[in-house]
């Protein structure tokens, strides 16, 4: 097997965000020039240096078009642009995207951008089809429509084959939850214990409310350089140690009666792996895509890093958290930061492996920490990424 | 509000599938050239690649592989049904390969698990439109038509 010639050639140099929140009160391609001109500035750049673009968006397009931005950063080139349609899928794919760009000679700086208003202005009408094409009529006219209809039934398959029940949901969202309130810029940091979850109400049954990431406004946005342009910039070099990202059918590996929960991870994280040249257990934290507790769960089975059906109980011994030997969503994630369609878990992975570690929590000078307000993981080398379903995943490197 | 319900719209591909339906018959697609079942239906085999849909008649039983239940209505049209549970059932007779989304009868959402035998029940859901429910059956027996 040829070596992909990708492997720690590209960096992530630069990281920006604005808050997620309920209203943001200004426009959708404000909230992305903002994330990005602290992404760009943060990698030692200046805008004009960009002269590569990349979004994406799920159903409609939410986020500003590459076009948008180029003449609102005042661009004087763009060699590459891309604005893809799988959403969360995407997540890792985006990153690939931009680092071949760079690494091709196609561009030098590569801005990777995702910005929406999504629940002060939500884009989906009633009655739009926002399906591959020719699948509604197979779902909707038995009322799946919400995404916990077209995930649940394979996450319900997941916990019967394992003996769980949505109580073993509960320690996810309470470990994401404790990780948000030590994150400046998520949006829900109210504490929550395991009878919070409990008592939260049934939204579409194996999951609750408490189960179900958070709608809100926001935008993330990163920089990828070619590594050896990095080591100039001011930021220690977090590499894009492997990446691999496209769909063999989402969200599951195949839609047939066998192992109804198979995602399309199981195909994607042994190529990962053995393109990164390490094991599962090299995997110090874990940014996993979560539109619901159970989903998560399935991604950090799914990836090797733990036995299949052992996660909730993993949890409740106290593994998974910052101070473990594996973190998992140290940001909070999906269902208490905010949804960033899986943008926001590569910002925070670049963050906890670069020197000098996150940002934005709540530590006045060097981290010491003290999880009352320090979220910096001790000593991280390596952080794994996964997209929805595994469709895209990669794997970073503090260098 | 929208009409989920009018998303029950075919296409080329889907044309008989739909037409069976409203026959209360239900049918599943395989190759006309080798043979395996596939779904969701489309004119080529994606083993062979030859282009020979051929549909035929099922037994109508299957076996439930994954299942939520709704408690809050979307849609006015399921207002009447909470809740409702979503079952993607697996279609006895296709080697695994057709699962179709679909809604247990009414009333049987606290029975909604995953592995329980069910049977096809075709539904007259508005004037011009029959959908395959299903039923849980612990009998395990052929097509029930109503």
């Amino acid at each position: 097997m040829s070596r992909n010639k990708l492997v720690d050639r590209t960096a992530i140099t630069g990281v920006g965000w604005t808050p997620m929140v309920k209203k943001s009160g200004v426009s959708v391609l404000t909230l992305a020039v903002d994330a990005s001109l602290d992404a760009i500035a943060d990698a030692g750049l200046v805008p004009t240096d960009i002269d590569g673009l990349v979004t994406y968006f799920w159903g409609i397009r939410d986020t500003p078009a590459p076009a948008q931005m180029a003449e609102a950063l005042g661009l004087t080139s763009c060699n590459m642009s891309f604005c893809d349609g799988s959403g969360g899928a995407w997540a890792a794919a985006a990153i690939a995207a931009a680092a071949m760009a760079v690494q091709s000679g196609m561009c030098r700086n590569v801005l990777v951008y995702r910005a929406a208003n999504a629940r002060s202005e939500p884009s989906f009408l009633p009655g739009m089809d926002t399906w591959h094409s020719g699948q509604r009529q197979w779902n909707e006219p038995f009322g799946a429509a919400h995404p916990a209809t077209l995930y649940g039934p394979h996450v319900s398959a997941w916990m019967h084959n394992h003996k769980l029940s949505n109580l073993d949901l509960a320690p996810l969202a309470v470990l994401q939850r404790g990780n948000a309130a030590l994150n400046r810029k998520a949006l829900m940091t109210e504490p929550m214990t395991v009878a919070d979850h409990q008592a939260s109400p049934w939204i579409v049954e194996p999951f609750r409310l408490l189960d179900c990431s958070v709608w809100n406004d926001g935008a993330v946005a990163l920089v990828v350089s070619a590594t050896h342009d990095a080591r100039h910039g001011p930021s220690s070099v977090v590499s894009v140690r492997a990446v691999s990202g496209g769909t063999i059918g989402a969200p599951v590996r195949r839609n047939d009666a066998a192992a109804h929960w198979e995602l399309n991870a199981s195909v994607l994280a042994p190529a990962l792996y053995e393109q990164a040249g390490i094991r599962p257990s090299d995997i110090d934290i874990a940014e996993v895509y979560d539109p619901f507790t159970g989903v998560a769960l399935m991604h950090v089975e799914q990836f090797g890093l733990v036995e299949p059906g052992s996660s909730p109980a993993r949890i409740r011994h106290g593994e998974f958290a910052l101070d473990a030997k594996l973190s998992v969503n140290t940001n909070g994630g999906h269902l208490s930061e905010g949804s960033t369609a899986g943008l926001g878990h590569v910002v925070e992975a670049v963050q906890q492996l670069r020197a000098g570690g996150v940002s934005d929590d709540f530590c006045t000078g060097d981290h010491d920490y003290d999880r009352r307000h320090c979220r910096q993981v001790r000593d991280p080398e390596f952080a794994l990424v996964v997209g929805e379903s595994g469709d895209s995943a990669l794997i970073l490197r503090r260098q | 509000m929208t009409d989920l319900r009018a998303a029950a719209r075919p296409d080329p591909d889907s044309q008989p599938f739909w037409d069976a339906c409203q026959r209360r018959e239900l049918v599943g697609q395989r190759c006309g050239a080798c043979g395996v079942w596939r779904w969701p239906p489309r004119a080529h085999c994606s083993v062979c690649h030859e282009r020979q849909p051929l549909w035929e008649p099922l037994f109508g039983t299957g076996t439930i592989l994954g299942v939520v239940t709704v408690r809050r209505a979307l849609d006015p049209a399921f207002a009447h049904t909470l809740p409702l549970p979503i079952i993607h059932v697996g279609i006895d007779g296709t080697d695994g390969a057709m699962v179709l989304t679909s809604n247990l009868l009414p009333g049987q959402w606290p029975q909604a698990e995953v592995g329980k035998p069910v049977s096809v029940r075709f539904a007259r859901v508005r004037s011009d439109l029959i959908l395959p429910l299903f039923t849980i059956d612990y009998k395990k027996g052929g097509v029930t038509n109503d």
